[in-house]
């Protein structure tokens, strides 16, 4: 019996398929580890040699992990979202109703992405805190800080035109202020400084797609929200992730 | 194997090159070994035709993110006749469908656009007190339209009223006006 299983284990591994996948021996020597590592997709983001310091979870308490964490939440459970919602005005309300009260497990998945949302925006805060008080921040580290403030705009606007979405009272006036403001932003807004541009051209005209918010504003902040601004998250996530590994690893004494 | 560079003077070399010796005579460098008339008229072309692509691609984008036509309720609205508003009295009759109160005075009748110039709420009117209410930030306007509280910079909008032919009041909310002075005469008030 034993024998008729290893004869059958040698002929899969021994599979071209198998061959394909696992393209290296069993990680049983040092070589074949750092091939495993190599050659792994997931694995590969891992350095080859960790330093004892990026161990102390205390450290950096994984504030930007959890942060990457809260985003891959935030986009699975917002794909899902995506199947039962449209942005109109006709629909938009009634379809979050429908989220809430037919769908299987659909108010559990608002009530995951609206919380994941919220947990994003406090690590985003907390890990910007920590890298400022571990003075992370410096050179060769401060093209990364630059990154990473960008992505805390994004994090935030990402939080702002998702909050447009459920089409209620309190998200309709929340951002019938929060654009409000634009007008008073010097040159681009109507009613700011040095304003030239009359109220149906400026900065919170192109924002609202209307003077007033309208469908043109929930459609905007829906495509904002579904595909601009998390495409650019991404991109922006992948340099900055490639630059703490150009930048000697996780944090810690250089 | 030595590199045979035959006759040095059918070779294009670049004026650097050239110019070897005499900058080894003067030690001095100027722009001109390195801009030639070539080069200037290279880089001018180029940074002249991406400016110009650039300046329209930017431009079209900026024009194609706003809307040209605007889907909404009318900006013009009949609002029945005069009699049916009283003296003194601020009424809230077209504030859900249209946003305007139409308030009547002694001297006529004018009418407000229900939007807080602070940051855009709607206010609520308290005729026991004889204010506009902003419930976001609590700013206050009385009946002429002036704050008297909270944080808003500027008087509420007025918009233009007149009279159809069939005797109706027409509000004209496109045609807006918050200055003191402008805004108590001509199409904004209705001496009826």
């Amino acid at each position: 019996m034993e024998e008729k299983l290893k004869k059958a284990k040698d002929k899969v591994v021994q599979t071209q398929v198998w061959r394909s996948i696992f393209r290296q021996g069993w990680p049983t020597t040092d070589r074949n580890r750092l091939l495993t590592t190599i050659n792994t997709l997931l694995l590969h983001l891992h350095p080859i040699k960790v330093k004892t310091h990026a161990l102390k979870v205390r450290y950096t308490f994984c504030l930007g992990g959890i942060t990457l964490f809260m985003f891959v939440i935030e986009t699975v459970t917002g794909v899902l979202l995506m199947y039962y919602y449209r942005p109109t005005l006709e629909y938009a309300y009634q379809d979050i109703k429908d989220l809430e009260f037919t769908v299987t497990f659909g108010l559990f998945l608002r009530n995951m992405h609206r919380w994941a949302g919220h947990a994003m925006v406090l690590s985003v805060i907390l890990h910007m805190c920590r890298v400022f008080y571990t003075g992370s921040y410096k050179p060769p580290r401060e093209f990364n800080w630059v990154i990473g403030v960008q992505l805390l705009v994004i994090t935030l606007l990402l939080s702002f035109t998702g909050y447009l979405l459920p089409w209620d009272q309190l998200s309709f006036w929340a951002v019938t202020v929060g654009t409000n403001m634009a007008k008073a932003t010097p040159i681009l807004g109507a009613e700011g400084p040095f304003s030239v541009l009359p109220a149906n051209t400026d900065i919170c005209f192109y924002l609202r797609g209307s003077e007033d918010i309208s469908g043109n504003t929930l459609l905007r902040f829906y495509v904002l929200h579904c595909i601009f601004l998390p495409l650019v998250a991404s991109g922006l996530m992948g340099v900055h992730f490639w630059r703490i590994r150009k930048d000697g690893g996780i944090s810690g004494p250089l | 194997m030595g590199l045979k560079l035959g006759n040095s003077k059918n070779i294009h070399l670049p004026r650097a090159a050239v110019r070897e010796s005499d900058r080894e005579k003067s030690a001095i460098i100027t722009v001109m070994d390195f801009l030639s008339r070539r080069w200037l008229l290279l880089i001018i072309g180029w940074a002249g035709f991406l400016f110009v692509s650039g300046i329209t691609t930017l431009l079209t984008f900026v024009d194609f993110y706003k809307p040209k036509v605007i889907f909404g309720p009318s900006q013009r609205f009949k609002a029945g006749y005069p009699e049916e508003y009283p003296i003194g009295e601020v009424s809230t009759k077209w504030m859900s469908e249209y946003r305007v109160w139409l308030v009547r005075t002694k001297q006529g009748l004018y009418a407000f656009l229900g939007i807080c110039r602070h940051l855009g709420c709607t206010p609520r009117w308290v005729p026991e007190e004889g204010l506009f209410k902003c419930p976001c930030h609590g700013s206050n306007y009385n009946m002429e339209g002036d704050v008297v509280g909270g944080p808003a910079p500027k008087p509420l909008w007025r918009v233009a009223v007149s009279l159809s032919p069939d005797g109706q009041i027409v509000v004209d909310k496109s045609v807006k006006e918050d200055r003191p002075g402008v805004r108590e005469k001509s199409q904004f008030i209705l001496p009826v």
